[in-house]
């Protein structure tokens, strides 16, 4: 497989008053890639994300993607290819399923909207309960749904912000599953502290020390990712 | 043309929402119920005719009651980080906040409604004498009501004590626009010919300025 | 450190400024024949009000280029205008009743351009409550710049609002004497120097602080 650079972010950095959360971060993602960025807490890896998904504005630096400065007209294409999730779910409580869906289908003007939505709830096995609100859902169909909203608009580039944060052993496995088989033609970009079920998902770790990342490598197994990650914290 | 159908989609989602989880809209209409009904008690100790004084009593009440659901209107996106999602979307910001500010507008204009209503059928407050006027009046003032007090909401979002800070914030930027509108709707009762009263063209110049402003500001505001 | 030794300059000249005004207003302009020696306040009072004015045209100014820049010194000057700016609004509010006292016999008339004052208080104390009780540092000063932007872009229209409003008449402009003008000049050169030390050491302060954080 091909591995086409989709975002490339050079040079960021994002200070907040006299503090530096990130400094000369360079980063790059590519499609059938998944990226695993690891750090302690602090370390910048949140700040990271929310300026890659364009929530958050780096003080300097810049993001480009597939080689075009995002602004102007490719700040749309760019938002538009971009998949957030977090664990948070983004959805509505007093929506259903259907028209949480339906929603963002049209927030990202989705072409055959209806097709495809139809075609994720039944993916994700919550078609039977489509015209029930979300808040009356289990924690389990939420995330199920929280994905469907993410694979609405067939993002290219997927920001997964401590996913399994909140979830139960089950939910992580589920979860695992389902983020493992989306890599193909898309660049992953995965903040988590679960090493062991990163490791299914991930080819390639970024780590994330005070700011800066210090080191980025491939590997072949969770003892790889450890070793690799607590050699840099021991380092000053 | 994308703009438009932006606004008119979450100004769909919006209202559906609001109606929906139904806090925000029975809150404040029956506060703005027992806000008349209190009134009507600290008044009628024989001050003096509470259907003369009424205009500004009817403005302090939607003030109020108003803040109830506007200053929500963001921080309801707080759960389930729905905030993020509308932000991330690939869509002008600006449009967010105008559909928001449309939101607003609407379910001021229905507290309205239904306070000119009520007060109508319990203090006889003679509303109907130019409702022309009134509606006019009641509208414009709305419209800088709501598009300063979504932009105050939008401000205060994922803020501790919000809740405490948005009156402070909001109501002192907010006293020209209710003096008018006491004073407008004073003269609308009494069958005064309003249309060329300064006090329009101020409230006029407000909404411009304000609406203008506050969605040029709204991209800034919500930037992290 | 420059900053400081503006600060120190303007603050020499404003106290020199200060003794000389002090010294006009109480033995040099002639005593007002019907307020009496509480006229005097007006020398005062008026220049605390047009040094409030620009105090908050500098937070204004220096809020817009924040948002522009993201600079945090933009942001130390516009919290230190809307702060000095402030104090002086709360001059003219304590001095006001004064004069008003001798003049309409009442503490507070809703007198419009007190009025005006007041509703100027209000606004901007929120400015600093916000800056006191919010959470994030950065974003607080997003959002206190965007709040003095909308504040500052209000004052004319509170200013109008309160004119039309306004049912106590404004005390008719009494023709000053050649002394009188001449004290005036002096308080209000002494009271804007005044305010422009507090505004440059409020500033150094801010910046102190920072580098103590850090």
């Amino acid at each position: 497989m091909e591995n086409e650079v989709l975002v490339s972010c050079e040079n960021i950095e994002k200070s907040f008053g006299r503090k530096r959360a990130l400094k000369e971060v360079n980063l790059k993602l590519y499609s059938n890639k998944a990226t695993l960025l690891l750090g302690h807490n602090g370390a910048g890896k949140t700040t990271l994300c929310k300026i890659v998904a364009l929530l958050s504005k780096q003080t300097k630096g810049n993001i480009f993607f597939k080689g075009k400065q995002v602004e102007g007209n490719v700040r749309n294409k760019y938002k538009k290819a971009i998949g957030y999730l977090s664990h948070s779910t983004f959805l509505y409580n007093h929506f259903t399923a259907y028209e949480n869906l339906s929603f963002f289908s049209r927030l990202y003007q989705v072409k055959d909207a209806e097709k495809k939505i139809e075609s994720l709830l039944k993916q994700f096995d919550i078609l039977k309960v489509k015209d029930e609100v979300v808040k009356n859902f289990s924690r389990g169909m939420q995330q199920r749904l929280s994905l469907s909203r993410l694979l609405i608009s067939d993002p290219m580039i997927l920001i997964l912000d401590e996913p399994f944060t909140g979830l139960d052993p089950d939910g992580i496995r589920n979860l695992t599953r389902y983020l493992s088989n989306l890599k193909e033609g898309r660049a992953i970009l995965l903040v988590t502290h679960e090493i062991d079920e990163s490791v299914e998902i991930c080819d390639e770790v970024s780590i994330l020390k005070n700011g800066e990342v210090v080191l980025t490598s491939e590997f072949k197994n969770k003892d790889e990712v450890t070793k690799l990650y607590f050699d840099v914290q021991e380092k000053r | 043309m994308r703009y438009l159908s932006i606004i008119f989609l979450v100004l769909k989602k919006e209202l559906k929402d609001e109606f929906r989880r139904k806090e925000g809209i029975v809150a404040s209409f029956f506060f703005a119920l027992i806000s008349l009904v209190l009134f009507h008690f600290s008044f009628d100790s024989g001050v003096g005719d509470i259907s003369q004084s009424g205009a500004g009593l009817l403005w302090l009440i939607i003030l109020f009651a108003g803040t109830l659901f506007i200053g929500a209107s963001f921080k309801k996106e707080e759960e389930n980080g729905t905030f993020y999602a509308l932000l991330l979307a690939p869509v002008d910001r600006g449009a967010i906040y105008l559909a928001k500010f449309l939101s607003n507008l609407i379910l001021l204009t229905l507290l309205e409604v239904f306070l000119l209503f009520i007060s109508y059928f319990f203090l006889n407050i003679p509303i109907f004498n130019s409702p022309l006027s009134i509606c006019f009046v009641f509208l414009l003032v709305s419209i800088g009501f709501s598009s300063l007090g979504t932009l105050i909401s939008a401000l205060l979002i994922n803020e501790r004590g919000s809740a405490v800070l948005y009156p402070l914030l909001l109501y002192p930027l907010l006293i020209p626009l209710f003096m008018g509108g006491a004073t407008l709707t004073n003269e609308a009762i009494n069958s005064k010919d309003i249309r060329s009263d300064p006090w329009l063209h101020l409230i006029i110049l407000f909404d411009i300025l304000f609406l203008t402003i506050s969605t040029l500001l709204f991209e800034s505001a919500v930037e992290e | 450190m420059k900053i400081k030794s503006f600060a120190m300059i303007t603050s020499i000249i404003a106290v020199i400024l200060n003794l000389f005004a002090l010294y006009m207003v109480f033995f040099y302009a002639p005593i007002e024949i019907q307020m009496g020696a509480a006229q005097k306040i007006f020398y005062y009072h008026v220049p605390s009000a047009i040094s409030s004015y620009i105090m908050l045209f500098v937070s204004f100014l220096f809020s817009i280029i924040f948002l522009v820049t993201k600079n945090e010194l933009a942001d130390l000057w516009a919290y230190a205008g809307a702060e000095v700016g402030l104090v002086f609004i709360l001059c003219v509010l304590i001095s006001g009743p004064i004069w008003g006292r001798s003049a309409w016999g009442k503490w507070w008339v809703w007198e419009p351009r007190l009025t005006t004052f007041l509703i100027l208080f209000l606004m901007y104390f929120s400015y600093i409550l916000l800056r006191t009780f919010s959470s994030e540092e950065m974003k607080s000063k997003r959002i206190s710049a965007i709040l003095s932007i909308i504040a500052f872009l209000d004052v004319p229209i509170v200013n109008r609002a309160i004119a039309l409003w306004g049912s106590v008449v404004h005390p008719k402009k009494v023709a000053l004497e050649k002394e009188m003008w001449q004290t005036f000049i002096v308080s209000f050169l002494a009271v804007l120097f005044l305010a422009f030390s507090f505004l440059l050491w409020r500033v150094y302060i801010g910046i102190y602080k920072e580098r103590k954080n850090e």
